[in-house]
């Protein structure tokens, strides 16, 4: 005959219907607000926002060219489309290769890219989109938009976001969201590491990237770290066999 | 096992037809007129006009000196099939066996229906739902049925099994669908109504008056030995409409468009079915056509949806000339059931869905938008685009395995051609500058800090389309990491790449 360890309570209450997978309300809740945030899987930014970003925002990523903005709108795109989300890429430019999108685990299924000529197709697009029930819009601007462009928009953006319980990503060449943002990334010139000694032949590993996190509403935090962005192990081992097959 | 049928019957089709088209008309006094070579004449009439005794066959200059404030329209011969399409549709949902019986008129086969009475209450709630009124009669007989039909004027009449004959008696012979000068001769005899020619021997009638009058004696019976032959429903719905002066304005487009719409989709619910696909068939005035495709991304019932889209797309491209038809055409696909979950990632409507992708293919052109697909070889800059259908939410949400960060390279599309210069042994570039007026972004100058290659690439050299390039990566002086690339066949230079 088994007993009760002993305890202050040697009857504890048993989960309400074991076995028939019902749940409490207050168990429901917690996995909601689970549900509402959600992972970009960019460390530091996970880090500042304690386990995921919160739906209902605009994120606004700066950085020059080569600072790692275009590696972490995949990523971003990445974690939505692999948790189910519907996705949309708005390229202005039409830089995005589905092949190594596809390596970086994107969902392409699930993926929406539109390819505007121009910035305000591209805001208007947003706009769109965002109100039709997509999880995240990834705007990208890889130039500063041309005079005429009505910077009132991302008011007008930053509002589709939060009624919609969406995340707005915009990455632009400057920051010119201004106060419309609710998290600014800026993403500060990266350093290339280059494999190799002086004259030898060299080979690009990846990239170091200083980040600085600020958050414009709420609680005024802020987060600095740097991250590497490595070049794909797959290129570095094909450049690498050309290399010694060369020498 | 005797036969069951119901007859669901639209009186006064041509004018039914008609108003379901233009509803505004329902409560005037209306009369279709049939018009032949110079002629016209009333082929069908409203009850108001009726009782002011105009009677289809009259001429219009007859029924206009009987009631001068008669709107007579010509009839809308489109109107009509979409009409008769309609209500064969709602039949078909009911019974697996349904006739097309002429205009206005559909057999059911009611084998082993067990409330008959059920099923015709259901029945004229769908044709009400496709915007028609539907007598019903049942009976053992296509005749007898199509005569209950007739005359029972929206209160359904059941005839029992064995009770055709005694039904039809006291009827004259016009209603058993006779040829008149059958009718002409049996008169002559004294024989007017069913009845008295049901008692007369059919060998001896056929005799004299051969086959005609002995399938007519037959009817008169109540007898109907021959099975249903079935409709087979069409893959395609369609909604047209004959204009009687050409529309030049997108405003009066659309009152035309939005009716027609609200009359297809009703027909594609009755079918339990939504549209995928949306064509347009533009007549336009004085000739030719102009045909127009919506693809939605998901399957959608909403009229305000597609009216929208169509805003959209003749907004975009105006027909060219003045309209006078209009076809629309749905390609009815199962509707997309989305179970909505607690757990999984959030849903999305299907309807909103299929909005937009529309309206950002009529914004920016369905060349730009889409879903990514890989495509095999070897070109850096090769990509793919298909039609946007997500796939149905998860019903959970998975636990993601982290992936790492890595960098990306932002593909250059098109290739920026540069002018490259070279120095050393071996051979390397050490300055690049872009050769054509670039937009900023697109503008490479400067010193190489570091260059790394060459990487060769080639494909396809067995073909016409052969690639072989010498890749290199480099590091300008504004920090900016570059893809470049020799073309070895013309010894030009471009850029294909940043490492961002």
């Amino acid at each position: 005959m088994s007993t009760y360890p002993f305890s202050s309570n040697p009857f504890p209450k048993p989960p309400p219907f074991p076995g028939l997978g019902v749940i409490t309300g207050s168990e429901l809740l917690r996995r909601q607000e689970r549900r509402s945030t959600w992972v970009t899987h960019i460390p530091l930014l996970d880090r500042f926002e304690e386990g995921g970003l919160p739906r209902g925002i605009l994120i606004e990523i700066s950085g020059k060219i080569s600072s790692g903005r275009f590696a972490m709108d995949l990523a971003v795109l990445s974690a939505a489309t692999r948790a189910g989300e519907l996705a949309a890429f708005i390229d202005l430019g039409s830089h995005l290769d589905p092949q190594a999108a596809d390596a970086l685990g994107i969902d392409l299924t699930r993926l929406l890219w539109v390819r505007p000529s121009e910035a305000k197709e591209a805001a208007h697009s947003a706009e769109m989109i965002l109100n039709s029930g997509f999880s995240l819009v990834v705007l990208d601007l890889p130039e500063r938009p041309r005079p005429g462009f009505n910077e009132g928009v991302w008011i007008r953006l930053s509002r589709a976001a939060r009624d919609q319980k969406a995340v707005l990503w915009v990455s632009t060449l400057i920051p010119l969201t201004g106060s419309a943002a609710d998290l600014t990334v800026r993403a500060d010139r990266s350093r290339p590491l280059w494999a190799g000694d002086r004259n030898a032949p060299k080979l690009l590993m990846g990239l170091s990237v200083d980040l600085s996190i600020k958050r414009r509403r709420g609680t005024r935090r802020e987060l600095s770290g740097k991250i590497f962005l490595p070049m794909a192990k797959d290129i570095i081992d094909v450049k690498a066999h050309c290399l010694s097959a060369g020498s | 096992m005797s036969k069951r049928i119901a007859c669901l019957l639209v009186p006064n089709f041509p004018l039914t037809a008609r108003i379901r088209r233009d509803p505004q008309i329902a409560r005037m006094p209306v009369a279709i007129l049939e018009t032949q070579g110079m002629t016209s004449s009333i082929l069908a009439v409203d009850r108001s006009a009726s009782r002011r005794g105009i009677r289809p066959g009259h001429s219009l200059s007859q029924a206009l000196t009987l009631f001068p404030g008669l709107l007579a329209i010509p009839r809308d011969l489109a109107a009509e099939q979409s009409a008769q399409e309609a209500l064969l549709e709602a039949a078909s949902g009911l019974s697996p066996m349904v006739e097309n019986a002429g205009a206005g008129c559909v057999f059911l086969d009611l084998q082993g229906v067990r409330s008959e009475r059920n099923l015709v209450e259901e029945a004229i709630r769908k044709v009400a739902a496709v915007g028609l009124t539907a007598w019903v009669g049942v009976s053992g007989g296509r005749i007898c049925v199509r005569v209950a039909a007739r005359r029972s004027r929206g209160e359904p009449t059941f005839i029992p099994l064995g009770g055709e004959a005694s039904f039809l008696a006291p009827f004259p012979l016009a209603w058993l669908d006779a040829p008149p000068v059958l009718i002409e001769r049996l008169s002559l005899w004294g024989v007017h109504r069913a009845g008295e020619l049901a008692v007369l021997p059919a060998g001896e009638l056929a005799q004299r008056l051969g086959p005609e009058a002995l399938a007519l004696h037959r009817c008169a019976r109540g007898e109907d030995d021959q099975p249903l032959i079935s409709w087979q429903r069409p893959l395609i719905l369609s909604e047209r409409i004959d204009l009687e002066w050409p529309l030049d304005h997108l405003e009066q487009f659309f009152t035309v468009v939005h009716p027609m719409l609200e009359r297809l989709m009703a027909r594609l619910i009755v079918s339990g079915a939504a549209c995928r696909r949306l064509d347009l068939s533009l007549a336009l005035d004085p000739k030719g056509r102009e045909e127009r495709t919506l693809s939605l991304a998901a399957p959608s019932t909403e009229v305000k949806t597609l009216t929208e889209l169509i805003f959209l797309e003749l907004s975009a491209r105006p027909p060219r000339a003045p309209v006078t038809g209009l076809a629309l055409l749905a390609y009815p696909e199962q509707p997309r059931q989305v179970q909505f979950s607690l757990f999984g990632p959030a849903t999305y409507s299907s309807d909103a869905l299929a909005t937009v992708i529309a309206r950002l293919s009529v914004l920016m052109g369905a060349h730009r938008i889409g879903s990514p697909r890989r495509v095999d070889g070897h070109r850096p800059e090769r990509h793919a685009l298909s039609s946007y259908v997500p796939p149905l939410p998860l019903r959970t949400s998975p636990l993601l395995e982290r992936k790492p960060l890595v960098a990306a390279i932002r593909v250059l599309r098109p290739k920026i051609p540069l002018q490259v210069q070279i120095e050393g042994s071996p051979p390397q570039p050490v300055s690049v500058k872009t050769r054509n007026e670039e937009p900023v972004f697109r503008r490479l100058s400067g010193k190489i800090l570091v260059a790394s290659g060459p990487w060769r690439l080639e494909e396809g050299w067995w073909s016409d389309e052969a690639l072989a390039r010498d890749y290199w990566d480099v590091q300008l002086q504004d920090g900016g990491i570059y893809r470049i690339f020799q073309d070895l066949g013309k010894k030009h230079w471009f850029a294909d790449g940043i490492y961002d």
